[in-house]
Parts: C-alpha cells; structure tokens; sequence
C-alpha cells in the first residue's frame, strides 16, 4: 500500500516537474501569487510581465531553485537555493513534499 | 681531490634528478588515474584497518544551539572550537572542542555589517577574522569573534548568485556558483574586481544528484583543491594563473560517470530518477575530498549507497567500504588537521556508532542522546 502510494505521489511529482520548461515547479491549483495554472500545459503560468518579477526575500520563491542537496541517505535531500534570476521559481511547500514522498518511497530505490 | 668532489656532486644530481622524475611521474600517474575495481576489491575492511581511534562529540542541546540538519550545513574547527553554519536559520553557531555551546552569531538585517541570507563561511587562515558570504555575492568581515563589523566587498552584480567560497590569500578568495554559467570566479580585494573566471560544469548539472557536496573546495596543507562531483577527479588550484590542473583521477573503469553520455537540459528531477535508474553501475555524487600527507579520502554514490574510499598514498593500497566489518556506516562532513568530522542527527547515531567501535564512556555518552538531541559529531583519528 505504502509503495502504491508513493508511486502515485511520486508519478504526479514528476509529471509536473518535467511537463514545461518554465522552471516554475507546483501543484495545481496551488499557484503561487502572480501565476496562475494553465490546463493546456499543465503548469502555472506568469499572469504579469516577467520583467516586473523581482526576487523573493525569504529562503524560497522567486530567484530561488529546487536543487537536490543530500549528502547521506537520512532525509530531505531537496532544498530551494538561490539563483538571483528572476525566472526561477522554487516552491517550499513542494520541497517539503518531496522530500516527504522521498522519506516514504526510500524502500522502492533501495537494491 | 677535486674531481672526487666533482663525482660525489654529480652522484648527487643523479640521484635528486632521478628522485624528482620519480615524484612528477608519480604524480602524473595519479592524475591519468587511480584504477579503482568495484567488481573485485573488498568491501568490508575493519575500523581498526582504517582509524586510531572514534570518539563522539554531542554538540549540546539548547533551544540557542540546535541545528536543523541538512546537506547545506558547513564546518570549521578552529583554535579548539567548532563553527556550523546553518543558512536555513541564518546563522553560525558556535561549540567548544568538547560540544559545549558558546554563543551563536546572527546579523540578520539590513544595516551595515548585516545580511538576509548566509550561505558560506570561513574564518581565515591568514588573520583569523571571521568571513560570512551572502548568496547573492558579498562578504562581510568581522574580527575574530564575530562581534565587531570590520568591512565588506561585494561581487559585480552580473555575478547573481555564489553558494560556496574560500580565501586564497589575503587579498584573493575564489568563489563557485552552483546556477551560472561561468561558476568559478578569484576575487581581489585590492583590486576591488574579478581577476579570473572559469566554466567547470554545464550549468543544467549543477542542481542534479550527480553535482551536490556542500562544497567543491578543500586544503590540502597551504593547496587549495577542487572537484566537480560527478566523477573522481580532484584538481589543484594554481594560485598563480588561477588554473585548474587535475591532481587525482579516480578511475572506476565501466563504472565511471561519462558527461557525454547523459540527457541534456532536463529537470532536477528528471536527473534523481536517471541517477537511481543508473545507480547499480556507476559510481558518481563524491561528496568532498578529503587529503593528508599519507590518504586521499573521499565518499561517493554507488548502488543507492555512499560508499567511503581510502587511498593510501604510500603503498598505492585502496580500501572501499559502505559498511566496515564492525557494521557502522561512515560520515565524513569536514577536516581539520588531520582529523576527519562527521556530522549527524542524533537519531541516525546507531547507524554510524556502536560499542565495537568506541569507548564504554563514549558508548554511554551515545546511549545518553535522545532523538530530541542536537547534531551528533563523530571524530575521526587517522591510522
């Protein structure tokens, strides 16, 4: 059941993340303010002129990057980092479901 | 009795000739490759083969001291103390060389000698300040206790971003980026420019499973070296030219990660299902290097595992280990003369600690720990 589970979590995952080249990485209906989501392409799309983006101040959001961190097999490999372009965009929610879907699936990767 | 002069001279240039050809033959045998067989070496040498001793330092627990572990932490130990800096909280904290906690440094604002984010460290060799550095390029200085604000520089704003530095000189850092393109830049103070850029890695590599140490840099005595990640290649950085000339290859043979050979210009995430998808046959993901006058140490990702590797300078012997005979995993975070530290959450503790590899007391300062407990350092005494 749990594997199932993480399948599907993990399916949904990653058919977000690659499914644009945007770098904007979320869930629908969970657009981030100034995004909104867009059916056809199955991603969140920027409503305003990019040129008007400017960098989040906190530890994620715009000019950070979702970038795979670990160093060791324990926990919470994906963290959000900061890239300074405007572009890119880095949900914290959705590392910390990563790195919750991650946790749970460990066993699907191991030999 | 001159020309017996003349022939113990010449002997002697023979010889230091020879002695020298030997050195630099050597050392380009070592950069052409050090042939590492998985299929064949044995995996599972004992922690006696490896270490004088392994102690545990539990860093203690204080709602001012603890630390949220992640692979973006950075260490130095430093005239008997311990520095961990941790950018989720945005701040260094710092223990004495027993883990007792001493006081933790948070600048966090806007006024001068300030920051909103921190993401690298060092506290210079050279004069013993403190170096904090923000990831979107400046470096702010304070004297040695991190109380008094001294200066900061900043990088040209077409630098957006720098993850990881360290100070050449005392006029020189060189710092890396893990998201531009040209990712290796050497700074001057004096000079108030960048003197040298490199490009070392594509840039889609850089957030992927293939490219994620804390940092790429590492002291070997007064030499700076560098590694990408992928592989097991180690290069020095000439202080000169600002070059990077390759010092170590590790040659895993069919195992090795080939650049070449992966999908360009995809996800993170694409690029975490491709390294499981490829994990029983390569070896890649080195995560820091670690080097004294008689090992080169460093631990890398084979089979969804982080494997230790030791390689024995003098006598060309390699040992290779996920688990040693003793049944602990080994966890290297950083050095300091000569000793390995590795940092844990308390609560992995028996996975890398037992009673068959420390002391009774250190085993009862382990049992002591709860999962509620602060980082967890295991220190290391090389053979």
């Amino acid at each position: 059941m749990k594997k199932i589970l993480t399948t599907i979590l993990l399916s949904i995952i990653f058919f977000i993340a690659d499914s644009g080249s945007t770098k904007a990485q979320t869930l629908p209906g969970s657009c981030p303010e100034g995004m909104a989501w867009d059916p056809d392409i199955f991603f969140c799309v920027i409503l305003e002129d990019p040129a008007v983006i400017t960098c989040d101040s906190g530890s994620s959001g715009y000019c950070f990057e979702l970038k795979f961190t670990n160093n060791s097999n324990l926990y919470c490999p994906w963290d959000c980092f900061w890239t300074g372009k405007a572009n890119d965009y880095c949900n914290r929610f959705y590392a910390i479901l990563l790195n919750f879907c991650v946790s749970l699936g460990k066993d699907n990767y191991e030999n | 009795m001159k020309t017996k002069i003349k022939i113990i001279l010449l002997i002697f240039l023979t010889i230091s000739t020879i002695s020298c050809v030997r050195d630099v033959k050597s050392l380009k045998d070592k950069a052409a490759g050090i042939f590492v067989d998985l299929d064949t070496i044995k995996f599972q040498p004992s922690v006696e083969d490896l270490f004088k001793q392994i102690e545990i330092i539990p860093l203690e627990t204080t709602s001012e001291s603890i630390i949220e572990y992640s692979g973006s932490l950075k260490y130095q130990a430093y005239n008997e103390k311990f520095y961990v800096l941790s950018p989720k909280q945005n701040k260094l904290i710092v223990f004495d060389s027993k883990g007792n906690f001493i006081k933790s440094i948070n600048k966090t604002g806007n006024g001068p000698g300030e920051y909103r984010m921190i993401y690298d460290f060092e506290i210079s060799r050279f004069d013993g300040r403190l170096n904090l550095m923000t990831p979107y390029g400046k470096v702010l200085i304070y004297d040695s206790d991190g109380e008094k604000f001294i200066e900061s520089f900043s990088l040209p704003d077409s630098i957006r971003a720098v993850h990881h530095f360290k100070i050449l000189n005392k006029d020189t850092y060189v710092f890396n980026s893990d998201s531009e393109n040209i990712d290796l830049f050497f700074y001057s103070k004096s000079k108030n420019e960048v003197v040298s850029s490199l490009s070392t890695l594509p840039n889609f590599l850089m957030s992927t499973p293939f490219n994620f140490g804390p940092s790429p840099f590492s002291y070997y005595n007064d030499s700076l070296r560098y590694h990408m990640g992928y592989d097991g290649s180690l290069y020095n950085i000439d202080f000169n030219d600002f070059s990077l000339n390759k010092r170590y290859f590790l040659d895993f043979g069919k195992h090795n990660f080939i650049l070449s050979d992966l999908p360009l210009n995809r996800s993170a995430l694409f690029y975490w299902e491709y390294s499981k998808s490829i994990a029983n046959k390569i070896a890649t993901g080195f995560v820091g290097f670690f080097e004294t006058d008689n090992y080169l140490i460093t631990r890398f990702r084979y089979k969804n595992e982080f494997y230790a590797l030791f390689y024995n300078k003098i006598d060309d012997k390699l040992q290779i280990t996920f688990k040693t005979k003793e049944g602990v995993e080994l966890m290297f975070s950083f050095m300091e003369n000569d000793i390995i530290y590795g940092v844990i959450p308390a609560e992995f503790a028996h996975l890398f600690v037992n009673d068959k590899v420390v002391s009774v007391e250190n085993f009862e300062k382990l049992q002591k720990l709860t999962s509620d407990s602060n980082l967890l350092m295991i220190k290391y005494v090389l053979k």
